[in-house]
């Protein structure tokens, strides 16, 4: 075994900044149209009903759970196992969509699968959808968009896919759809917004819009605050939006490398470090664009990788983990540093005053899915584990295990 | 073929076992007989032994045409200082030569005694006293009936001699026996140079011990050590341990049905005769099997059975390690208590249950030395059981193999 003496001293070197440093590392959600995929959908938010879908990659099947009862409601087999699969579920969980690299598949409550409604050349690698309208918005890594109009029980009505060329060569960069799903807002390499209609698109086969000159550059997030406003984020600023009117509400100076963190999860906000290496919390409120320094991550080696704002509940929940660096100088294909993510933690804010409500630890190993009250945590378990934890308060968390059990194969 | 009838056809089977055993019991009693040295008894072996020695010793001195040879009567000088010694170390030399001629006129009578049965052998444990030159009572190891030509032997010392000591017992014993100079001779009286009051009896004991002494430059006892240690087959208890690996013949599709068991076991058994008995113990079998990428399915049984014993016996020499083997058959009820667990990194799931069955097992015994033997066997058991929460439900036929060592007292 060589010992790489240049590559070892980059290495340390690379380290002593990391760590000492606060340098900063790739923010999730730009350049996306909508959300990143999960494998566990969000949680339905149709009155008190806690139901939730995931994949469990170890038995390779998508589950519907209530969380409520604690106790499995509907699985299904996956075509593809071996792949990767993201969902997509509706609010009363009588459809979930299953988006995979290789195909898309609707998974109906009735028993009944839909294959490949529409196709894509490209790896889906984010989704917009708009529960209420069933309207959905797929976006692959070949930046080509795919829309479906699905009725109540999952049956494909409309579909159209789209390339990234909207007008005059510029083509899509970003983009997400508005909550009533009948507009499609996408950033274009010009910097300028396409509005898209959405149903005209479907129906003619063929992009509907109107372009928004904003003269800005490189859109690189989008979150529609309501069916009319937006936040816009790029190079330097964020913009709060009206795209109904066509005009700038608002602009806040913040540089999109400084960025840390970006929510659409109930009251879109970002999170991003100032020039003095403050942790900022900017959010619309009162028609208008604020910001709060967050003097509780100011000191501290925690990173927040979940957000979760509600303003109308006064209350903002947040995940962080405290990441660890270790250098490997023994690989055989050279050193490098290996970053860990542990100690992650849920803390939830009162938010007028950002008052503490609690702040416990998460475990390591699981996935974690923020809802309003709860953190759902899937761990990989071959014969099925997960812990509802409750935010807001110490009592322990709810388990269900072994609901794998007749699945396991030998 | 549905379960109750397969549950009914196995306790058929094991009835029907049970009564063909049954008859061959019986069988087996009403043709018994108390003949001792068929190796069925303990001192058989022993008794065996030395009868050969004997016959062994004087089919030598039949065999040689020169008797002076054999230095007949004389106590060899490693054994001056031995007790069976004592009788020829008082000899005259009028009487050493009588007590040669006298070995060589008999050994045809001997030899013709034991070559063709015509001796009988008893044990008792009760003290034989008889009468002395005196007419008073002495303690006896043995004491002949030439009426019915009866040796009747305290089984107890006759245990504790050695070899050399045992030679000469039965030696005087049959001298007893035979005819001598159109007579018998016994413990009393005057016979040619011997001519005190006690002179036939100082004659046999001369014979005897130089019987004693002439088996042992023969290495007679040297070449029946190994059957003397070896162990012995008519013991009554038992205890057996050993390692049984089990395979189940009619698995099911479920995950968590294993198929493969090993297994430990301990087991006691004690024959009330020779060839019946009963048997109780317990098993304790595990199975573990890995699925999937971290899940592992583990079962643990412990089985209680309780049955009864019957062993089969082949005709062979007891004096050889075949002629001591044996095939041994256990049926039994078998209870068991049955624990599943599956477990990965985080969770884990079990179930207990307990169910009845019985077994069939055959095993082999083949002796080693002071008390220990190895066996060997198979056998077939069902047991019923469940899990729920597995849904699994165990019919279970298994199929097992044996290897194992006992001990036998």
């Amino acid at each position: 075994m060589d010992f790489n003496f240049k590559k070892y001293l980059l290495s340390l070197i690379a380290l002593i900044l990391i760590t000492g440093c606060d340098v900063l590392p790739d923010v999730e959600g730009e350049y996306l149209i909508g959300n990143s995929l999960d494998s566990i959908s969000s949680q339905s938010d149709q009155g008190n009903s806690q139901i939730v879908s995931f994949f469990d990659s170890k038995i390779k099947k998508i589950h519907i759970f209530d969380l409520q009862n604690l106790q499995t409601q509907q699985s299904f087999n996956v075509k593809n196992p071996k792949d990767d699969h993201y969902l997509v579920a509706n609010n009363d969980m009588s459809y979930v969509i299953d988006l995979s690299p290789s195909q898309m598949s609707i998974y109906r409550s009735t028993g009944t699968a839909i294959h490949n409604p529409i196709r894509f050349n490209g790896r889906p690698i984010s989704a917009a959808f708009a529960k209420a309208a069933g309207r959905l918005v797929v976006y692959d890594d070949l930046a080509s968009v795919g829309f479906l109009q699905l009725d109540p029980s999952g049956e494909v009505t409309d579909s159209w896919v789209g390339g990234p060329v909207i007008s005059q060569n510029h083509s899509i960069v970003s983009g997400d759809l508005s909550p009533d799903g009948q507009t499609l807002l996408l950033g274009l390499s010009s910097g300028d917004l396409a509005i898209i209609d959405v149903t005209q698109s479907m129906a003619n086969q063929s992009w509907v819009y109107e372009i928004a000159p904003l003269g800005i550059n490189d859109i690189k997030w989008i979150a529609p605050l309501s069916n009319t406003q937006a936040l816009l984020q790029d190079q330097s600023s964020l913009i709060l939006y009206d795209y109904q009117n066509k005009q700038v509400v608002d602009t806040m100076a913040m540089s999109s490398l400084r960025v840390t963190l970006y929510s659409k999860q109930n009251d879109p906000h970002v999170l991003y470090k100032n020039d003095l290496g403050h942790t900022i919390l900017v959010y619309v409120q009162g028609g208008s664009l604020q910001s709060r320094q967050m003097i509780h991550l100011q000191s501290s080696k925690r990173i927040p990788i979940q957000s979760v704002l509600n303003q109308s509940s006064n209350v903002w929940n947040l995940i962080t983990h405290t990441p660890t660096y270790n250098l490997n100088i023994f690989d055989p294909k050279g050193a490098y540093i290996n970053i860990t993510s542990k100690k992650r933690s849920a803390e939830s804010y009162r938010f007028n005053d950002m008052l503490n409500l609690s702040n416990r630890e998460l475990p390591d190993q699981a996935q974690l899915k923020q809802a309003s009250h709860f953190i759902f945590a899937l761990f990989p378990s071959e014969l099925g584990y997960i812990e509802k934890i409750p935010l807001l308060s110490e009592e322990p968390a709810e388990k269900m295990k072994n609901f794998n059990l007749h699945y396991i194969k030998k | 073929m549905t379960k109750s009838r397969m549950k009914t056809n196995t306790y058929k089977m094991a009835l029907s076992f049970l009564a063909l055993l049954c008859f061959t019991a019986l069988a087996e009693f009403a043709s018994a007989n108390t003949f001792v040295g068929n190796g069925g008894t303990s001192g058989d072996v022993e008794l065996k032994i030395t009868l050969e020695q004997i016959e062994k010793t004087f089919t030598k001195i039949a065999r040689t045409q020169k008797v002076k040879d054999l230095e007949l009567c004389e106590c060899p000088p490693m054994w001056t200082q031995n007790s069976i010694c004592r009788p020829l170390n008082q000899l005259q030399e009028s009487q050493k030569k009588f007590c040669q001629k006298g070995l060589v006129s008999v050994t045809p009578q001997v030899l013709d005694i034991l070559k063709n049965n015509k001796a009988y052998f008893k044990w008792t444990h009760s003290s034989i006293n008889v009468l002395s030159h005196e007419d008073h009572e002495v303690a006896a190891d043995a004491v002949a009936n030439i009426n019915d030509h009866t040796v009747t032997i305290n089984k107890d010392n006759f245990l504790k001699a050695s070899q050399a000591q045992r030679v000469f017992l039965l030696t005087h014993e049959l001298m007893h026996l035979i005819s001598f100079e159109d007579g018998r001779l016994a413990d009393q009286g005057p016979v040619g140079p011997f001519t005190s009051a006690q002179g036939q009896r100082e004659f046999i004991n001369a014979m005897a011990s130089s019987i004693a002494t002439e088996a042992n430059s023969l290495m007679l006892y040297h070449n029946y050590q190994r059957a003397l240690h070896r162990s012995q087959s008519h013991v009554k208890n038992w205890v057996d341990l050993g390692f049984v690996g089990l395979f189940s013949v009619n698995p099911s599709s479920n995950t968590y049905d294993q198929d493969y068991y090993g297994s430990f076991k301990l087991n006691y058994r004690r024959y009330w005769n020779l060839n019946w008995g009963f048997n109780a113990g317990l098993r304790g079998e595990r199975a573990t099997e890995d699925v999937m990428s971290d899940t592992t399915i583990e079962e643990q049984l412990q089985v209680y059975h309780l049955g009864v014993s019957y062993r089969f016996f082949n005709n062979a020499d007891p004096l050889t390690a075949w002629g001591q083997s044996f095939i041994n058959v256990d049926l039994n009820f078998e209870y068991t208590l049955a624990d599943l667990k599956a477990k990965d990194s985080f969770t884990s799931a079990k179930d207990d249950d307990s169910g009845m069955g019985l077994g069939l097992y055959a095993q082999y015994y083949y002796p080693l030395s002071n008390s220990f033997w190895i066996h060997l066997g198979v056998g077939v058991n069902q047991t019923f059981y469940k899990y729920n929460v597995f849904n699994l439900e165990k019919n279970d036929t298994k199929v097992s193999g044996t290897l194992g060592v006992s001990y036998g007292f």
